[in-house]
């Protein structure tokens, strides 16, 4: 359409001259649209939906990791999941991550990000400090921190014998304190997304309004309170749910950190162990199953959230 | 004089403390990583522990390129993120023009069923995809690996290049047009480099994602010749004796391209992040 279309800006003659090389035949608009979405369908469709619809039939069957054998069980694998005291175990140890990481980043993240808002010397290099961690792959993040926290090689027992000296500082990566040490660690890591997020917000906010308010003698307190914090919200509420959503299927750095044994066994675990583990893909694919429809559910709110967000500030 | 000293009064005491206990706990753990890289054996577990060393050794890194297959795995990576970044975003950035020049009846349905795509956990996807690719021959296979990554790439791309897209004048094109260029010339040179900075963030955050990874290398790949860098870095880890220089050394290596990608494109990632997907 916009081929055909002339400028309407009064360019000289000679740039206007109707082109002889204009085509004759032309496709419809929608035709080239759903052209050039088509290799992006294509290859969301083969490597996301129809894996979703595959992993449907294998949750029904007892298919084996290695094996070819494959033969369908009907409900076998959910009703022994919900029988299983050790899944419900999982299911409270994944909430719990979930909601206590995606809290304390939050808190941390909203702190972090009024901070670098401030104007001080130095501001875009502590910014990419703040941000580091997010970058860093698992693996590495998963090493360092049982390298830092190691009960015998000095530096974590260093510093709280400085703190506290005399103190027996406690092994932190030991069955009962490896959970809190994954929480901490997984704090550090992701933090830095809402960092991001919030300081962009913040940067959209008027100055004039806080200043408007200091004049009329608002605290800083009462100016986050009153101006910032309602600013803030939708974004807030956006990130809530998809910190929680990322959370609830975070992998690899639960089993890289803590994820060996069965002290920290959340969904994401307990899936992989039943199948690369126990060599059990049908009943993994149960777990996975689980795990997706409870995603379903937190997607489909989130991204109304989203557009009901969209359409009151459009 | 005076200026100075209130200057002095004026410094924000809790904006100090919470900017040196921001560096501190998020910057010693690369430190502490660089430096037990370099710590020569006898230093390794003293108690104290030093904090500094005079006499770096490089012998980490030197039995690491001596004892482990660590170039191949820097290939395999290599490889592996370098062909995802690519099909990812010409895939998307196809698709983004498309979306945004000739919108048609289901095209905000595509890209909300695209966003959902986004949201669907690795950790769920993997186990069908193993299957999957169990039978069609797929496991420990360049490509599939490049597919996999791709197609993981592909939502957020979509999703944040649109913007990119859209913010572009069509008189730009139209301009184009009646210097006679056509559509894929005009698209190529004027479109395109116009959504450059969009272009760019995808890439990197393709690259990263795949260069990352950890599940999905774990699993669509079994034969060590074939091992990405974070499953080859987990192996030597899990290894019977653990040589912290030697892992440090490969954690420093990994994250360098990291590191240079992310000073090259943080304005970037700021405003996309800011602009396109959050919101």
């Amino acid at each position: 359409m916009s081929l055909t279309r002339t400028t309407t800006t009064g360019a000289p003659a000679a740039n206007t001259a109707p082109r002889a090389s204009a085509p004759r035949r032309r496709m419809p608009g929608w035709f080239w649209g759903a052209l050039l979405l088509s290799p992006a369908f294509f290859l969301v469709l083969g490597v996301i939906a129809v894996p979703i619809a595959y992993l449907v039939r294998l949750s029904f069957t007892d298919a084996h990791a290695y094996l070819p054998k494959f033969s369908s069980v009907g409900f076998d694998n959910y009703v022994a999941l919900l029988r299983a005291p050790h899944f419900w175990d999982s299911v409270r140890t994944t909430v719990w991550y979930a909601g206590l990481t995606v809290g304390l980043q939050l808190v941390l993240g909203v702190l972090i990000a009024l901070l670098l808002h401030q104007r001080f010397r130095g501001r875009g290099v502590v910014r990419l400090i703040a941000l580091a961690p997010y970058m860093v792959p698992s693996i590495v993040v998963a090493l360092v921190w049982r390298w830092l926290l190691d009960p015998t090689t000095g530096a974590y027992s260093w510093f709280v014998d400085k703190v506290w000296p005399g103190s027996e500082p406690p092994n932190l990566l030991s069955p009962n304190l490896i959970f809190w040490s994954l929480i901490a660690v997984s704090v550090w890591m992701f933090t830095p997304f809402i960092v991001i997020s919030v300081l962009a917000r913040l940067q959209t906010i008027d100055p004039s309004t806080l200043e408007a308010a200091t004049v009329d003698g608002a605290g800083a307190w009462r100016r986050f309170w009153h101006i910032v914090l309602p600013e803030l919200k939708p974004v807030l509420y956006t990130l809530i749910l998809l910190r929680f959503m990322f959370m609830f299927t975070k992998f690899d750095v639960v089993y890289l950190f803590a994820g060996t044994g069965t002290e920290v066994r959340t969904l994401p675990v307990l899936t992989f162990q039943r199948i690369f583990g126990e060599a059990r893909l049908g009943s993994g694919a149960a777990v996975a199953m689980v795990l997706f429809v409870l995603l379903m559910i937190f997607t489909t709110v989130y991204l109304r959230t989203l557009y009901r967000e969209r359409e009151e500030t459009a | 004089m005076s200026t100075a000293l209130h200057r002095l009064a004026r410094v924000r005491w809790y904006l100090v403390i919470g900017i040196v206990a921001l560096v501190a706990i998020n910057g010693f753990p690369f430190y502490w990583m660089a430096l037990t890289s370099v710590k020569p054996g006898t230093e390794l577990f003293s108690y104290p522990p030093t904090f500094f060393t005079t006499a770096p050794d490089f012998g980490g890194f030197q039995r690491l390129f001596e004892t482990t297959n660590f170039l191949t795995y820097a290939k395999n990576s290599l490889i592996i993120a370098t062909g995802a970044t690519v099909v990812s975003v010409a895939v998307s950035a196809l698709a983004a023009y498309g979306l945004t020049r000739f919108p048609f009846p289901g095209s905000r349905a595509f890209s909300t069923a695209i966003l959902y795509a986004y949201t669907f956990a690795p950790i769920v996807i993997v186990v069908p995809l193993y299957g999957m690719f169990r039978e069609a021959g797929l496991i420990n296979n360049y490509l599939g690996m490049i597919l996999a990554y791709a197609s993981f790439g592909v939502p957020f791309s979509l999703w944040l290049l649109q913007p990119f897209f859209r913010a572009i004048p069509a008189e730009l094109e139209e301009a184009a047009f009646v210097d006679g260029a056509n559509r894929v010339k005009s698209a190529w040179y004027v479109v395109f480099p116009q959504a450059a900075p969009g272009l760019i963030a995808v890439s990197v955050f393709t690259f990263l994602l795949a260069w990352e990874d950890y599940l999905f290398a774990r699993v669509l790949i079994t034969q060590d010749e074939l091992k990405t860098l974070p499953i080859a870095l987990h192996d030597l880890y899990n290894a019977s004796l653990q040589d912290w220089p030697l892992l440090m050394a490969a954690a420093v290596l990994i994250n360098l391209p990291v590191l240079i990608a992310f000073l090259f494109v943080q304005k970037y990632l700021v405003a996309g992040w800011g602009a396109g997907a959050i919101k």
